[in-house]
């Protein structure tokens, strides 16, 4: 199962169709506060979200599953901000997080991503 | 309220109400002058040799008109002084104290021996008038001093009792040859001192009056007049051959009189400025004061040397001119030294050149001696001023030059976050068109996903379309090849429709939307109206959480018609006001959606020429966008003229520009509007035909050769006090800040060169 965290309502349902396509269960947040929840709700086996979030933004996030959910696989997406998004992947890989993906990414790319993690 | 009259001395007055009680008194308060010179002339031919001797009435009434007033007044000048740091304010502040404490301690050192008295008295109202004409002389000198201003004020204060104190002991030892004989007057060395000093104080007078002919100041007035009543009253005294008799305290009771004059201008000038400060910088300078100058340093050294002539004899003469050889040359240049040392070589001439008993040879040796070391003086005076100014002028270019490099800088790194915020806005849409293009690839095509899949599509490459076509506007804006295809439109029925259309499309779905709409007209572009509404709605409708209201308003204040948009969304932090309207700039969060919306909002509306503000109550309490634009009479409704065509009506406006291309320019482009137009290439130019033309509209650039746009601006508000006047920016340099410093200066508008006729056409319509 996975926990989808992304503010953009269009991205996320794109994102979602995609996913449950390729056969996941796919569960949706707005934010980095309301994923927490659905993870407390249910702990999800993955965890893919957008870096930049309103409320708390994607690190806080990242951080809070890496301490309270240890065996959750995480991967971060971004599409950039004011600094170059690499920047901010390379600060999401150091801080623990399994795989990063720059936007707009192939879901392919994507989908070869979380099989690799299942392994 | 303001009037604008002549005043019997045959220049323009231009006051606010504010500035004297009331415009009778001002004008008429020229009167007492002449009135008592013919009363004093009377007096004289009377020649009533009666002596009223009240020592303890004259002491009160000196040490009330003369003295507090006085102090009075060098209060005010200090103050001012430590503000501005103005040479004239200082030598005023020192100029007014001689004069005030004159009487006073002439009474009080003579203790009833009359020549001693006069003898005080006259050297101190000497000092008086030569520390103001320097005074009035140095006004429009920069300013000075810096932190040290303290002390020099100090040093001033105690420079004038310094020199009182030696006056009065000099007159008491009998150190200075006798001045007056009770019975048969003054002598000659005291009438050559108090003739000098009469004729000091109308120089005096009639400088004030030049320098402010263009610039109208309450102080130069109500000082001016001051000055001559001062005159008038000494020159009773000096005609007066008794002591204490009619004729004498006429002329004291005169000067007296002028006391209260030179506190009225001190008051008038604190009121006027509203912080009790007197303003003496305002005044451009004039050649013909530096040549003035020059003459007023030789009479001085004249009347020096004849003060001393029993001591010093005909011994070193020459010596007594250099220092007014030099101060006139390092002051003036080349044309007043010269005419310096001519007069002095007169002086010289005159005065017996060299040591008694010398012949005529020697005589005419020493005067071509002195002759010769004056051109040198002259030559490397100035020398240093050639030295001085190319510094000064090398300072400024390297200034201007670091300016330009940080505008520059900052407008490539505002380039380079453009760049980056412009990649993530695109990344956003491309990155749901990327998966929704993988579940259409996949999913069969009648299936709920591929439904929606195509539903995001839809929307994201319309909204991927807005963004590029809404970047596209602003370019052309920027570039200025955005034209508006104006028409006569009811502000309310374009709103209604594009909120309608938002409806119908359920757009407004999730939220609460509500319309109230009063017919108002506008001359506006009908599809660019509806983009700036549909952007603002766009904007309401990204940072307001689902179930909360968006209100709409139209309708018309104060002949603007006035679009409202607002939202109980996040709000805005404090501060952020501004900059929203910014490409790219985003409500905290960087929630997606396009920071190119309210940005082209603004600049569509200042095409316009209208403004868009923002308010909010802070974060949480959501945000109302308000849109203003001229208000237009409704089509086929000529009665009222007033309101709507304004742009139609003439205008006189002043340029200030140094390029004599985009002076003509702006000048034909404004001409062609039917305006009256007039232009001058820099900011003393600028201020002297304002106070003439006193225009509706003053277009001003930036970087002008004498002083910047800002100062010339701010100088133009004080000068036209709160009366109405549009200050309009011409710049290159187009930053946020610019703008900033801009309004902070007191311009209404801030133009971005090039301008084009059309925009200009605009803003001087919602100015004017």
């Amino acid at each position: 199962m996975i926990i989808l965290a992304e503010d953009d309502v269009d991205q996320r349902l794109a994102l979602k169709l995609a996913l449950e396509l390729a056969g996941y269960a796919v569960r949706e947040a707005a934010s980095g506060r309301e994923a927490l929840a659905l993870q407390r709700q249910r702990a999800a086996g993955i965890l893919i979200t957008d870096i930049f979030m309103p409320e708390s933004d994607g690190f806080e996030v990242i951080e809070a599953f890496r301490r309270d959910f240890p065996q959750t696989r995480i991967v971060a997406v971004s599409g950039g901000g004011e600094r170059t998004r690499s920047d901010y992947l390379a600060a999401a890989k150091l801080i623990g997080v399994d795989a990063t993906l720059p936007k707009p990414f192939d879901v392919d790319e994507l989908l070869d991503v979380l099989r690799s993690l299942d392994r | 309220v303001s009037f604008q009259e002549g005043d019997g001395h045959g220049y323009r007055m231009h006051a606010p109400a504010l500035n004297v009680p009331s415009g009778g008194i001002a004008r008429r308060a020229y009167l007492p002058i002449p009135l008592l010179l013919a009363a004093m002339a009377g007096l004289w031919l009377a020649d009533l040799r009666e002596s009223y001797v009240a020592l303890r009435l004259t002491l009160v009434l000196q040490f009330l008109f003369m003295t507090l007033a006085s102090c009075v007044v060098a209060y005010l000048a200090s103050r001012s002084f430590l503000a501005r740091g103005s040479v004239g304010l200082l030598l005023l502040v020192c100029g007014i104290l001689f004069w005030g404490f004159s009487g006073v301690m002439a009474l009080v050192t003579g203790r009833g021996d009359f020549n001693v008295s006069v003898t005080v008295h006259n050297l101190s109202v000497w000092l008086a008038a030569f520390c103001h004409l320097m005074g009035v002389m140095l006004s429009s000198q920069p300013a000075r001093g810096g932190s040290q201003r303290g002390w020099w004020l100090l040093a001033a204060y105690v420079a004038t009792a310094g020199v009182l104190a030696v006056v009065a002991r000099a007159a008491a030892a009998g150190w200075v040859p006798i001045f007056f004989v009770q019975g048969e007057g003054g002598t000659l060395v005291r009438q050559i001192v108090l003739g000098s000093a009469i004729v000091m104080f109308i120089a005096s007078t009639l400088a004030l009056r030049a320098q402010y002919r263009a610039v109208y100041s309450s102080f130069a007035h109500w000082y001016a007049l001051g000055l001559a009543l001062t005159a008038a009253g000494l020159f009773g005294v000096l005609i007066s051959t008794v002591h204490s008799s009619a004729l004498n305290w006429t002329g004291v009771l005169t000067q007296c009189l002028s006391g209260v004059y030179l506190v009225a201008a001190a008051f008038a000038a604190a009121r006027e400025s509203r912080a009790w400060d007197i303003s003496l910088a305002v005044a451009p300078s004039d050649a013909r004061l530096r040549y003035a100058l020059a003459v007023m340093f030789v009479a001085a050294a004249v009347a020096l040397r004849l003060l001393f002539h029993e001591v010093l004899g005909p011994r070193a003469v020459p010596v007594t001119f250099f220092p007014a050889v030099i101060l006139a040359a390092l002051y003036g240049g080349r044309g007043p030294g010269t005419l310096a040392a001519l007069l002095s070589a007169v002086a010289i001439g005159l005065l017996g050149a060299g040591a008694a008993g010398a012949g005529e040879v020697a005589d005419l040796l020493v005067v071509a001696l002195f002759v010769a070391s004056c051109v040198l003086i002259v030559w490397i005076a100035e020398a240093i001023q050639k030295v001085q100014s190319r510094a000064s002028a090398a300072e400024a270019q390297v200034k201007l030059a670091a300016e330009r490099r940080q505008a520059l800088e900052s407008a490539s790194r505002a380039k380079d976050e453009f760049l980056a915020m412009l990649s993530h806005e695109l990344r956003n849409p491309l990155a749901a068109l990327s998966s929704a293009a993988h579940v259409l690839k996949l999913a069969e095509s009648g299936s709920e996903a591929a439904i929606k899949a195509r539903g995001v599509v839809e929307r994201q490459t319309k909204h991927m379309s807005r963004l590029i076509g809404d970047l596209l506007d602003i370019g052309r804006i920027n570039a200025g090849k955005l034209g508006l295809e104006r028409e006569r439109l009811d502000l309310a029925e374009v709103v209604s429709g594009v909120v309608g259309v938002w409806r119908r499309s359920a757009r407004f779905q999730r939220h609460l939307a509500s319309l109230a709409a009063q017919p108002v007209w506008v001359d506006a572009d009908r599809a660019r109206i509806e983009q700036i509404t549909a952007n603002l709605l766009d904007n309401a409708l990204k940072f307001t959480p689902a179930g909360r209201s968006i209100a709409v308003t139209v309708g018309e204040e104060d002949t603007a018609a006035v679009l409202r948009v607002s939202d109980q969304g996040q709000g805005l932090a404090a501060g952020a006001e501004d900059r929203i309207f910014e490409l790219f700039v985003q409500g905290d969060g960087a929630r997606g959606g396009m920071g190119v919306g309210l940005a082209l909002v603004r600049r569509l509306v200042e095409l316009h020429g209208g403004s868009v503000g923002v308010s909010s109550e802070g974060p949480g309490h959501g945000t109302t966008f308000t849109v203003r634009l001229p208000a237009a009479a409704r089509p086929g409704d000529a009665s009222s003229p007033a309101g709507p065509h304004r742009a139609a009506a003439s205008r006189r406006i002043l340029i200030v520009e140094d390029n004599d291309d985009a002076r003509q320019m702006l000048e034909a482009a404004l001409a062609l509007g039917g305006h009256e137009v007039r232009t001058a290439r820099d900011g003393a130019g600028g201020l002297v035909l304002a106070a003439d033309l006193l225009p509706d509209v003053v277009l001003i650039d930036i970087a002008l050769p004498d002083m910047d746009g800002y100062e010339l601006a701010r100088r133009l508000r004080a000068a036209r006090g709160g009366r109405r006047l549009g200050l309009v920016a011409v710049t290159g340099y187009g930053q946020p800040d610019d703008q900033r410093r801009a309004f902070d200066a007191g311009f209404d508008v801030h133009l971005v060169k090039p301008v084009s006729a059309q925009r200009l056409r605009q803003v001087i319509a919602t100015l004017a």
